[in-house]
């Protein structure tokens, strides 16, 4: 859907038409394009731009000719660039340029002059949903974060509109945010599933529990209705069964899969619960079923294991030789489900399912490195982490990513020397960028000229590294060559705008150069993003991610 | 190179290697005290942030005394029937000491978190001041061994929970002024208890700082006879938002001859407020790089130092903090911006699993360097249930400076007074018996505090006692440097500090080798700049300031 204001620009809409083009049409496209280019270059916009409005209206019908409309675009974007310079102030053609770089997938100048538009006065729905999606594709979260927390009020009552802003906050971990989102959108429509449902999802993802069965309460209504919904009866057991109420959550379970035995959810949760209650003949049974079920990847995982059976794990380590990589069966089954849910960030349960693997395969070097991965997850501080990834590492000794992530869980546990020789074995084996940044940052301190190195390394392999970038700029501020370090902060901010700590690193160089107002702007920009990003990232980025 | 420079040289590395045996004589010194602390669960934040410990010479018989603070217990505040007081126990000079708390009029029975000492109406007599839970208190020194409160009539009697304090002349007026750091803004009574909602790797424990309301450090200028205003908003320093505020320390970190204040936070950003003049103060811990750690964390800040470790005339920062997490070294390149040099100084293994809290910089082997002292202990004593790779109870550590900008830990080597576990908290030091070797009196939570004597094996020293007579009395942030040869040995004098403590105004000045001083230059809180030439060595000197 777009959104248009009042004014001189008429809506654009993509119609999707199956008519081709004859080869005369295409020219004459190609003509008017040509003249509304010479209408801009003569400093006629305003006809450039009526030109392109009605040739983008003719292209929509011809999708075979994207090309051309992608030219049209550009063209468009050319002429409101040239409005925009004569007329800075004009909100609404700041709007229209923001829109026009979305559609051109430029979300970084999108955001920019949406933002603008807003800024300017140019309020409107449209513009400020666009600016949050613009935002969040540009990877500038706060920037949407803000922005969403503006628009999302009790005067908002378009449910379709709420449900999408509550979704893109969702999916960027804002939970709070968007169950506000929900929670309107659910008052704007009270018979409507999907609000409530949303909202049980968001309270059990904020561990509310209570709130979760209660709003799922309504939505089963009469009774619980668990026909209707499988995934939302998986929901509403999974939250009995995190308050405590295990029998109860077990009852509905069975009863789900009972009724809808062709659905996954019931199954994978279930099994769960059973595996933390101690319960594995139960849970394996489940699980079975779960793998004869052609639908399996989309189950929809809820439960999360509360027992760290990381040592119980680590403890079963057994000494015989097992295939490093083997393949088939249960054990195949058990390991995937398991890399899933700690994808997912669910790594007791991720724990759970490996010990199950680790019975049928033995302790394989995937199964071990998964499993250190998991429980670093858990607790960076505890011995099994090293324990598993050092046994992973025993068994295939070019186990690159092994030797990476033990070189993380010695960083967490403050051993730097531990960590440097597992980075630079990592290395060694397979020069991936992120071993080399976290090579030369374990070297950055003792050994610069080294840490350098790593770094350029790293950049030479994949110079859109935003990490790469930072590190460097780090460095180059410790050694003083600030002119070069900030080149490499800024690049960085380009690269992934909302990396606060380059901002926090540029409001100190520039305090160092005596830039006060510089620094003072990148330091407000480091506390705004960090205050922002604070709630995502004790959700997510506190997590070590690991995997195949 | 002449042959006396050989042999300094020499002289200087045995003395940094010979190993140094401390031992704790609090028993044979007859101080009996245990510190209060709530119960020995510790379901309550409250019950473990007290402690602190200040040496100072309150009769002015050139002995160096000890104040300990004491706690309470929730229960005890409930009933207002709390019976654990602060105590004061005079220096005798044998090495014993005899409590003269009430003797000397003192004795306060609230729950006393911190302690600064300062000479506030500049008669020759150091008064105490202290931080509660509740109204903190200001005890004038009369002169003949007694104390009078003047609380109320100082104006510095605010109310809440009020943690680390120091003094410093912040405007130059020749009148101490003080700063008193506040942790929380709650009532104890209404604490949450240890339960579900709280967790230290998931197992339930007390609950704060995060999630509780933090407090509001308060700035009070000295009027003159004892008596204080609160500027906090007028200098700029009520801008910066509440925080967790413990540890405090007062530097002039850029050397533009003002006293500028650190503020160490516990899980937020510490404070650094610049001192910009006419009794202004901008914060600039960010900017300056002792906000956060390198890596951009925040960290538990809970108590801190300034000194200058490498000798290159700029005052360095220690922190202590939280388990899991290094303690940090901050390195001042002379503008009063820092680095993290943590890493590089070796300071990053060796304190990992400990909880600090009391540090000092303090050249305890007199080899002309200055090595790092460190009082620890955790917070929860559940972490004994676990293999958690810390303990509740754990040993002091000692860091010697080798000279070069590392720092080894040398606790298993450095005698048995360095092997003993509590949960420890305050820290001061002092050379208690006036032998130039530099002690420590840690305090123990629900234990005996630690009286731990130098054995005096090291080097030659020198201990400077400064009286201002246009400046303060105490002669606070007046700035030292001695030179010894090629040696130049920097230090400030300081009031509070530490882990809610203070340590003796003596400046403390290890010496090597060397049979002479060859110039000490002393700049004054006045301005006023001072040279003394070729002075003995291992004598404490006075010198005033002229007039």
């Amino acid at each position: 859907m777009r959104f248009t204001g009042p004014g001189r620009m008429a809506a654009w809409v993509l119609i999707a038409a199956s008519a081709t083009c004859a080869a005369e049409d295409t020219q004459n496209f190609e003509v008017i394009l040509k003249r509304a280019q010479q209408d801009r270059l003569a400093g006629r916009n305003d006809q450039a731009l009526d030109e392109l409005r009605t040739l983008l209206t003719n292209l929509s019908r011809h999708p075979e000719l994207r090309a051309l409309a992608l030219d049209a675009k550009r063209e468009t974007a050319a002429c409101l660039e040239s409005l925009a310079a004569e007329q800075p102030k004009d909100a609404f053609v700041q709007y229209q340029l923001g829109v026009v770089y979305r559609e051109l997938g430029d979300n970084r100048r999108a955001a920019l002059n949406l933002q603008n538009a807003v800024k300017g006065g140019f309020r409107n729905l449209g513009a400020q949903v666009n600016l949050i999606e613009a935002a969040f594709d540009s990877r500038q979260s706060a920037l949407a974060l803000e922005t969403a927390k503006d628009v999302i009020s009790p005067s908002l009552r378009s449910v379709d509109v709420l449900l999408r802003l509550g979704r893109l906050l969702f999916d960027h971990l804002f939970y709070k945010e968007a169950l506000q989102a929900f929670q309107l959108a659910h008052q704007a429509a009270p018979d409507a599933f999907e609000p409530r449902f949303r909202m049980a999802l968001t309270h059990f993802l904020l561990k509310e529990y209570a709130d979760t069965i209660a709003a799922l309460g309504a939505a089963l209504e009469p009774v619980r209705d668990l026909d209707s919904n499988p995934e939302a009866a998986s929901l509403d057991a999974s939250a009995e069964a995190q308050s405590g109420h295990s029998d109860t959550a077990i009852s509905l379970l069975r009863r789900a899969i009972e009724r809808s035995p062709r659905s996954p959810h019931g199954y994978i949760n279930l099994a769960l619960i059973e595996l933390d209650m101690g319960n594995t003949g139960e849970a394996e049974k489940l699980l079975d079923q779960l793998r004869s079920l052609p639908v399996q990847q989309d189950a929809k995982v809820f439960y999360a294991v509360k027992r760290n059976s990381c040592r119980d794990l680590a403890n079963n380590l057994d000494h015989g030789g097992a295939p490093a990589h083997p393949s088939g069966g249960a054990a195949e089954f058990y390991y995937q489900l398991a890399l899933q849910l700690q994808q997912r960030f669910h790594y007791a349960s991720a724990i759970e399912l490996l010990r199950l693997a680790q019975r049928e395969e033995g302790s394989t070097a995937r199964v071990l490195y998964v499993a250190g991965t998991s429980c670093l997850n858990l607790d960076a501080q505890a011995a099994e982490p090293v324990q598993l990834l050092r046994a992973a590492i025993a068994r295939d000794p070019k186990f690159d990513k092994a030797f990476y992530m033990l070189g993380r869980a010695y960083a967490r546990r403050g051993d730097l020397d531990g960590a440097l020789e597992a980075y630079q074995e990592a290395a060694r084996i397979h020069p991936d960028p992120s071993y080399l940044v976290s090579l030369g940052r374990a070297l950055a301190k003792a050994a610069p000229d080294r840490a350098m190195a790593a770094y350029e390394q790293a950049l030479a392999l994949d110079p859109s590294d935003a990490e790469a970038h930072m590190e460097l700029g780090r460095l180059l501020v410790q050694t003083k060559d600030l002119s070069k370090a900030q080149t490499e902060l800024e690049k960085t901010l380009a690269l992934e705008p909302d990396y606060y700590e380059a901002d926090y690193l540029l409001g100190r160089l520039f305090y160092q150069t005596g830039n006060q107002e510089q620094s003072r702007a990148y330091m407000a920009s480091f506390e705004e993003k960090k205050s922002a990003l604070m709630e995502q990232s004790v959700i997510g980025s506190g997590f070590i991610f690991g995997g195949q | 190179m002449r042959l006396g420079a050989i042999g300094c040289l020499i002289a200087g590395l045995a003395a940094a290697t010979a190993p140094v045996l401390f031992r704790n004589v609090a028993k044979e010194s007859g101080i009996d005290f245990k510190l209060v602390s709530g119960g020995p669960e510790k379901h309550y934040i409250a019950e473990s942030m007290t402690g602190g410990v200040a040496l100072f010479d309150y009769n002015n018989d050139g002995l160096i005394d000890i104040y300990l603070v004491n706690g309470s217990t929730i229960e005890g505040e409930r009933s207002g029937n709390n019976t654990a007081e602060d105590r004061l126990y005079r220096n005798n000079g044998d090495g014993t000491f005899t409590d003269v708390t009430h003797e000397a009029g003192l004795g306060d029975r609230r729950w006393t978190m911190g302690v600064a000492i300062a000479d506030v109406n500049n008669d020759g007599y150091d008064d105490i001041y202290i931080t509660n839970y509740g109204a903190n208190r200001l005890y004038l020194n009369n002169g003949d061994g007694t104390f009078r409160d003047f609380s109320k009539e100082s104006h510095t009697d605010i109310s809440g929970w009020s943690s680390g304090a120091a003094f410093a002349d912040f405007d130059g007026d020749g009148l101490v002024d003080l700063y008193v750091s506040s942790y929380l803004d709650v009532d104890i009574l209404n604490l949450p208890k240890t339960g579900l909602l709280c967790r230290y790797r998931d197992i339930p424990v007390q609950c704060g700082p995060r999630g509780l309301t933090p407090g509001h450090g308060h700035l009070f200028k000295n009027l003159g006879g004892g008596r204080f205003q609160d500027v906090t908003a007028a200098s700029g320093i009520g801008a910066a938002p509440p925080s967790y505020g413990l540890g405090v320390a007062w530097a002039d970190v850029d050397n533009d001859g003002r006293p500028d204040l650190f503020v160490a936070n516990d899980s937020l950003p510490n404070y650094l407020f610049h001192n910009d003049g006419n009794g202004k103060f901008t914060e600039t811990a960010l900017a300056a790089g002792v906000a956060l750690r390198s890596d951009g964390r925040e960290q538990a800040g809970m108590g801190v130092d300034f000194g200058d470790y490498d000798n290159d005339g700029n005052l360095d920062l220690i922190l202590t903090t939280f388990s899991d997490d290094y303690k940090t070294l901050f390195h001042n390149d002379g503008t009063g911006h820092f680095e993290d040099v943590s890493s590089p100084a070796g300071l990053v293994r060796p304190t990992w699993n400990l909880l600090g809290w009391g540090v000092q910089f303090v050249d305890l082997n007199n080899d002309g360097y200055q090595d790092i002292v460190m009082a620890n202990g955790h917070v929860y004593p559940e972490v004994d249930q676990h293999s958690f790779e810390t303990t509740y109870r754990q040993h002091p550590m000692v860091l010697m400076n080798d000279g070069n900008g590392h720092f080894k830990d040398a606790s298993a080597s450095a005698g048995p007074a360095f092997q003993l576990a509590e949960s420890s908290r305050g820290l001061a030091t002092a050379s208690l018996s006036n032998n130039g070797f530099m002690d420590i009196v840690i305090s123990n939570l629900d234990a005996q505090p630690w009286i731990i004597k130098n054995p005096g094996s090291g080097g030659n020293w020198l201990l400077l006692k400064l009286r201002g007579t246009v400046s303060n009395r105490d002669a606070i942030g007046a700035r030292v440097t001695v030179k010894t040869g090629k040696l130049s040995q920097l230090r400030e004098v300081k009031s509070g500090g530490s882990y809610q403590s203070h340590s003796d105004f003596r400046l403390h000045f290890g010496l090597a080798a060397a049979q002479s001083v060859d110039e000490i230059k002393i700049r004054w809180p006045s301005g006023k700049q001072q040279m003394v030439k070729n002075v003995k060595v291992n004598q404490i000197l006075t010198i005033e300031e002229p007039k």
